[in-house]
C-alpha cells in the first residue's frame, strides 16, 4: 500500500473518567489503599479502521460527541490511542484550533513568528511570507497590536494564515471554518481546494453537511465511537440526512 | 509480567548491594578517620631527610615552613605530581590539596610524598554507588528506549524541527522576566552581587566564617550554581502544566517545555557570571586572589550541571502534572537543600559524619568542582569528573525514562 498516507487500525480510545478528581499525594495514597480509585471508562472511539490515500478529501460527519475531534487529534499525535495503531507519513498541518501557541500579550508581528515556530517552520520561511500572511489575514493595518484586543474572527484568520502557509502532505481541519465571515470563509475554502489539487490529502469535520457535499471524495461517519458507514459522498450523505430527518 | 518480576528482583538485589558496601564502606572510612584530624596541620623542618609524617585526611590549608618543590601523590592510578594551589597569607604559605589524603610522608630534602588513600571514603563509596547503580539505572533506561524505537527516534529528532520554538520561548521568557523593569537584564547580574554583599557582610563580619580566598568569591560560586538549580527546578515545576492551552491542541514534543526552562536558567547562570567576572577582577586588582589557567575550564562544570539540571527537570515536570503537592513541597526541599549544600559555610567546619553524608549530595560535588577550577586553580582529577558526570548520568537516564513512560497521559492530566 505504497499510496496509504493515513493508516488507523482498530484504534480504540478510551478516557478514564475519575469520579473525583485526586491530584494530591495523601488522597492517592488512601484511596490506592483502600483500593476506591474509580474510574468510569468512556469509549470515545471503538475499534475504528479506516485507511486513507494520498489526495484524497476524507469528510467525517457524526452527531455531537460521537468521536470526530478524537479521531482528529489522535491522527495529528496530541493523543495517543488506547488500543490499535495509528501510522502516517508525511507532514500534518493541524487546523484544530486555530490560534494555539498565540499568546495574548504580544503582538500580531510577535505571533505570526511563535507560532511558526510552534508549528516547526523555519525562521527565514517566515520571514519570506510575512506579507503574505498579513496580507492573506487582513491585518496588515494591525500589525503593532497585542492580539488579547482582536475579535475571534481575526485570531482565527491570523490562525488559518499561518498554518497553512506551506504545502502539507495532510491538513486536518476540525469546524474552523464556521468562524469568519463568509468572504473569508470562500477565501478559505479556495485555498483548501488548491491544497487538494496539489495532492495534499485533507480530513474535513464540519456540522455543515453542505460543505462536506462540496468538498470531499469520500466519508466516515461516526456514531457514538463506531464507524457507521465509510463511502462516497452521495450515498453517506443521504443515509446521514435522513437520520436526521 | 514475569519479566517485569524479574526486573524488580534484580533491581532489588543489586540496590542492596551497593548500599551494603555503600554502607560497610562507609563505616570503616569512618572508624579511620576518626584517629586523624589534620585541618591546619604545620609541616615543619622539611629539610630534614629521613623525616616522616604520616597523617590523613582533607588537607586544606596545610601551613608549610620552608619551601615544598614538587608533591607527589601514588594514588590507584599511578603516582602523579598533586594539583595544589598555594595561598599566600601574612607570609605563611598553605597549601590546598583539594582531596582526600592518606598519608603525607615528608622525606625530606625539600620534597614531600602524599599517599592518596585508594580506600579513602570520598572516591570510594561513591565509586561503589556508581558501579551498582550507573549499569542499572541504564539497563532500564536502554530497555524502555528500545521498547518503542520509533518514538524515541521521533522525539530526538524532533529537537531539529522545534529548535526555534526552544529559542522563541527562551526569548520569550527573558523579555517578562524584565518587562517594566528599569534596569532589565542588568538584575540578572545585579542580584548575585548583592546577595553576595547582604551574606559576606553577615557571614565575614557578624558570624565569622573562615574561607581561603575570603568570603565572597567562595559564596558568590555556590550561588551561581545553586541559584540554577533552584531557578530551573521551580520554573521546570509548572512547565507542563502552563503549557496545556499548548499540547492539548498541537503536536509538540512535550520535553521542549522543560528543557526551555532549563535553557533559560542557563542563560541567567551565564548573566550572573558577569557578576564573578566583576568581583574577581577587584579581588585580582587588591591582590587577594591570583589568575589561574583552570578558570579557562569553567564550562564543563557547567555542562555537567545542565545534564543533572535537565534530568532532574523532567523527573519534576512529570511528578507535578500527577500531583500538584509536588510544587508545594518542593518549596521547602530546595531550602533543606541549600543548607546541605556547602555555600554558606566550608565542608571542614561540619562534624566528620555529617560531611560523609554532605558528601551524597550531587551539587556538592559540582559546587566544589566550580570553585576548584575558578578560585583555587586545581585541575579536577578523573574521579572527581566521574562523580559528577555519573550523577548527571544517571539523573539525565531516570529523567528521560520517567518523562517519556508517562508524556502520553500529560494531556489527560493537564
Amino acid at each position: 500500500m505504497e499510496n496509504t498516507i493515513i493508516s488507523v487500525k482498530n484504534v480504540t480510545m478510551n478516557f478514564n473518567m475519575p469520579r473525583e478528581k485526586v491530584d494530591n499525594v495523601k488522597e492517592y495514597i488512601i484511596r490506592k489503599l483502600k483500593r476506591k480509585i474509580s474510574f468510569d471508562k468512556f469509549t470515545a472511539l471503538d475499534n475504528v479502521s479506516i485507511d486513507i490515500e494520498k489526495g484524497e478529501v476524507v469528510g467525517i460527519i457524526g452527531l455531537n460527541g460521537s468521536g470526530k475531534s478524537t479521531l482528529l487529534k489522535l491522527i495529528s499525535g496530541i493523543l495517543k490511542p488506547s488500543e490499535g495503531e495509528i501510522v502516517t507519513n508525511g507532514t500534518i498541518s493541524p487546523l484544530i484550533e486555530l490560534g494555539a501557541g498565540f499568546d495574548m500579550e504580544l503582538t500580531t508581528r510577535e505571533n505570526i513568528f511563535l507560532n511558526g515556530s510552534v508549528l516547526g517552520f523555519e525562521r527565514s520561511f517566515i520571514r519570506e511570507k510575512y506579507d503574505e500572511i498579513l496580507d492573506f489575514a487582513e491585518l496588515r493595518d494591525f500589525e503593532n497590536v497585542a492580539i488579547k484586543n482582536f475579535s475571534s474572527g481575526m485570531v482565527a484568520r491570523l490562525g488559518f494564515s499561518i498554518a497553512t502557509l506551506v504545502k502539507p502532505d495532510i491538513l486536518i481541519v476540525d469546524e474552523i471554518l464556521a468562524v469568519g465571515d463568509f468572504l473569508f470563509q470562500q477565501k478559505c475554502e479556495k485555498r483548501i481546494a488548491d491544497m487538494m489539487s496539489g495532492g495534499t490529502t485533507v480530513l474535513i469535520v464540519s456540522h455543515s453537511i453542505e460543505q462536506i457535499e462540496r468538498l470531499c471524495s469520500r466519508i466516515m461517519w461516526l456514531d457514538k465511537g463506531k464507524v457507521r458507514m465509510i463511502g462516497d459522498t452521495a450515498t453517506v450523505c443521504e443515509q446521514y440526512k435522513n437520520i436526521q430527518a | 509480567m514475569k519479566k517485569k518480576i524479574i526486573l524488580c528482583s534484580l533491581a532489588i538485589v543489586f540496590l542492596a548491594l551497593a548500599l551494603f558496601f555503600g554502607v560497610v564502606r562507609f563505616s570503616a572510612d569512618n572508624i579511620e578517620n576518626r584517629r586523624s584530624d589534620y585541618k591546619n596541620l604545620v609541616l615543619e623542618d622539611m629539610t630534614v631527610a629521613g623525616e616522616t609524617h604520616v597523617i590523613s585526611g582533607y588537607l586544606n590549608n596545610v601551613k608549610v615552613n620552608g619551601t615544598v618543590l614538587s608533591v607527589f601523590a601514588s594514588t590507584a592510578e599511578g603516582e602523579r605530581i598533586l594539583p595544589t594551589s598555594i595561598v599566600q597569607k601574612n607570609d605563611d604559605l598553605y597549601y590546598n590539596f583539594g582531596c582526600y589524603v592518606h598519608a603525607v610522608v615528608i622525606t625530606g630534602a625539600n620534597e614531600a610524598r602524599v599517599e592518596i588513600n585508594p580506600t579513602s571514603l570520598n572516591i570510594n563509596v561513591m565509586l561503589t554507588f556508581f558501579i551498582f547503580v550507573l549499569p542499572l539505572v541504564l539497563a532500564w533506561a536502554i530497555y524502555n528506549a528500545i521498547e518503542d524505537k520509533i518514538a524515541f527516534k521521533k522525539d530526538v529528532t524532533a529537537i531539529k524541527r522545534y529548535r526555534y520554538l526552544l529559542s522563541d520561548l527562551v526569548v520569550r521568557d527573558i523579555k517578562t522576566k524584565y518587562r517594566r523593569s528599569a534596569l532589565g537584564v542588568l538584575w540578572s547580574v545585579l542580584n548575585p552581587l548583592l546577595m553576595m554583599l547582604v551574606l559576606t557582610a553577615v557571614f565575614s563580619k557578624i558570624i565569622r566564617v573562615e574561607v581561603e580566598g575570603g568570603f565572597a568569591l567562595f559564596y558568590l560560586t555556590g550561588y551561581i550554581i545553586f541559584n540554577f538549580i533552584s531557578e530551573s527546578s521551580n520554573f521546570s515545576l509548572t512547565s507542563m502544566i502552563n503549557a496545556g492551552g499548548l499540547i492539548k491542541k498541537v503536536y509538540i514534543p512535550k520535553y521542549i517545555f522543560p528543557l526551555e526552562k532549563t535553557i533559560f536558567s542557563l542563560v541567567n547562570m551565564l548573566f550572573s557570571l558577569i557578576a564573578f567576572v566583576l568581583v574577581f577582577g577587584i579581588f585580582l586588582a587588591t591582590g587577594k586572589v591570583a589568575l589561574h589557567a583552570t578558570m579557562l575550564l569553567f564550562f564543563i562544570p557547567m555542562i555537567y550541571i545542565f545534564i543533572f539540571a535537565f534530568g532532574l527537570n523532567l523527573i519534576l515536570s512529570t511528578l507535578n502534572v500527577f500531583f500538584r503537592d509536588v510544587g508545594h513541597l518542593w518549596s521547602v526541599f530546595v531550602t533543606v537543600w541549600m543548607y546541605a549544600t556547602p555555600i554558606i559555610y566550608p565542608i571542614n567546619i561540619v562534624p566528620e559524619w555529617l560531611q560523609s553524608i554532605i558528601r551524597f549530595n550531587p551539587l556538592y560535588h559540582y559546587v566544589t568542582y566550580f570553585r576548584n577550577v575558578m578560585i583555587y586553580g586545581i585541575v579536577p582529577s578523573f574521579t572527581d569528573n566521574l562523580i559528577c558526570f555519573g550523577f548527571s548520568l544517571i539523573f539525565l537516564l531516570v529523567g528521560v525514562t520517567v518523562f517519556r513512560k508517562n508524556q502520553d497521559k500529560f494531556v489527560l492530566h493537564i
